[in-house]
């Protein structure tokens, strides 16, 4: 039987582990939506539709070319929609997040069908308080978006 | 979802018996293919592609495809898809351009040219060279070579012949038809014209689609009915072929099935086939036209959601959603999206 001091040092040690899991993720959370922000802000639609993937959740709808989220992107841009570089709301894409998107079966199965596993949703803020929403993935480096809801 | 499943086996088994092919023969540019499993890949010259797959051709791309007797010039910026439906009782080729241009040129007749439909309309040909546009608004335009076209929609049809043109407006009979000059033949020119129209009249333009989606819908419902209808006579039969059986022995239970069972089964595959159809004409519309328009009109109002137009609009594109939810969702598969 092991030593209560020796099972309190286990206990703290996984604690640790698992906060720095949470600050971790946390951190690149925040990494990942500050980048989207200021790609935004800088007017930089280019970087956004190259790592935008196709087909792409626009609201509730999924466009379905490219050059058409390429239009989206430089579109805001060019509307000057700016976003707050602070993350309001971070959440692993689970089971029931297509609902924050819309509820119909094309959202649904778009989830399902196109966004990776280990996706993060994003809620940011526009400069005139309203809210967006953004389907973001990083992995080793590389960074993909999958959806843009908003503003709202 | 028991339903779904069968219908889904039941397409499969229709795709199987009617499928129709092309073949690429030549590429250029940018251009995919979505298979109708759901899968995308590039197009590759030498490779035939079936009912249910789709092209895409990027903003320099090209593909020419041939099929029995014809030769398809897939255009730049174009959604090109191969449907087939079931027409008088047989299986008929369909040419869906959904957007951008495509040119038909029939090399010899077989007797079974497919059809040519664009968001708004189907056209039927006889021996003829023509070419397809297919406008970011939904509307189209049809431009004839040689032969003779039939374009028809919302029960008014009109005959085109050579040098001759109509322009169909999505959710609209067709127009007046027209002489078309040689020189005014510029696909990007007269889109450019429809996102202007688009962007002016967003609401015009929304409501021909609700007008066309209620077309789709209506002809998914007739088609949905009757198969289920003809699927509870194909279950009562079956439960028959089994009495045969017990009763008569096994040839008799061949006899009675060939006889009332395997007509019924077909004539299901039919109908599967044809609200099939109907179901991913409307699919492609309000991927490559409602959707494209929505984004477009976001874009658009985004520093000014305010807008009377904007609210107007996201209102009725709701409507438009919802309407789709309703009626033509049921008939798709996820492989679809």
């Amino acid at each position: 039987m092991k030593p209560i001091a020796t099972r309190v040092a286990s206990a703290l040690a996984i604690l640790i582990v698992l906060a720095s899991c949470s600050t971790l993720q946390r951190m690149s959370d925040e990494k990942g939506a500050a980048w989207v922000a200021q790609q935004l802000n800088e007017g930089k639609a280019a970087e956004l539709a190259a790592i935008s993937s196709s087909p792409f959740l626009l609201d509730g709808e999924i466009i379905a070319l490219p050059e058409d989220t390429t239009a989206f992107w430089n579109g805001l841009v060019k509307a000057g929609l700016k976003l707050d570089t602070e993350l309001s709301r971070a959440l692993p894409v689970g089971p029931d997040t297509w609902r924050e998107f819309g509820s119909t079966r094309d959202v649904q199965v778009f989830f399902g069908k196109y966004v990776a596993e280990g996706a993060r949703l994003f809620e940011l803020s526009t400069a005139n308080g309203r809210r967006v929403l953004v389907l973001y993935r990083s992995s080793w480096g590389s960074r993909k978006l999958y959806g843009f809801k908003g503003p709202y | 979802m028991k339903h779904t499943l069968a219908a889904f086996a039941l397409m499969l088994v229709a795709v199987g018996l009617f499928a129709v092919s092309a073949k690429v023969v030549d590429a250029d540019g940018p251009a995919t293919v979505r298979l109708k499993s759901g899968k995308s890949e590039p197009v590759s010259i030498g490779k035939s592609y079936n009912t249910g797959d789709s092209i895409r051709t990027g903003k320099n791309g090209l593909v020419e495809l041939s099929q029995e007797g014809l030769t398809i010039r897939v255009g730049p910026s174009t959604v090109f898809t191969l449907l087939e439906k079931e027409l008088g009782g047989k299986p008929k080729g369909v040419l869906a351009v959904t957007l951008g241009s495509v040119k038909v040129k029939y090399d010899r007749l077989t007797g079974s040219e497919p059809l040519i439909q664009s968001v708004g309309c189907i056209a039927g040909v006889r021996g003829t060279e023509l070419t397809v546009w297919a406008g970011t608004d939904g509307a189209s335009q049809f431009i004839v070579d040689s032969g003779l076209v039939s374009v028809e929609a919302f029960g008014k049809t009109v005959e085109l012949g050579p040098d001759e043109s109509v322009v169909v407006l999505n959710g609209e009979q067709p127009g007046d038809k027209f002489t078309v000059h040689r020189d005014q033949i510029d696909h990007s020119k007269w889109d450019a014209g429809r996102v202007e129209a688009l962007l002016a009249d967003p609401l015009v333009a929304l409501a021909g689609m609700r007008e066309r989606l209620a077309y789709y819908a209506a002809n998914i419902s007739e088609y949905s009915t009757r198969y289920r209808d003809v699927n509870s006579r194909l279950k009562a039969e079956r439960e028959r072929a089994v009495k045969v059986g017990e009763e008569k022995g096994s040839d008799a239970v061949k006899e009675y099935e060939r006889e009332f069972v395997t007509p019924l089964v077909l004539e299901n595959a039919s109908l599967v086939l044809n609200y099939r159809y109907f179901g991913l004409a409307a699919l492609s519309m309000r991927r490559f036209v409602g959707s494209r328009m929505y984004l477009m009109l976001k874009v658009k109002f985004a520093a000014t959601p305010e807008d009377l137009v904007w609210t107007l609009f996201a209102e009725q594109f709701a409507a438009f959603v919802a309407e789709f939810e309703k009626t033509i969702m049921p008939v798709l598969v996820d492989a679809d999206f």
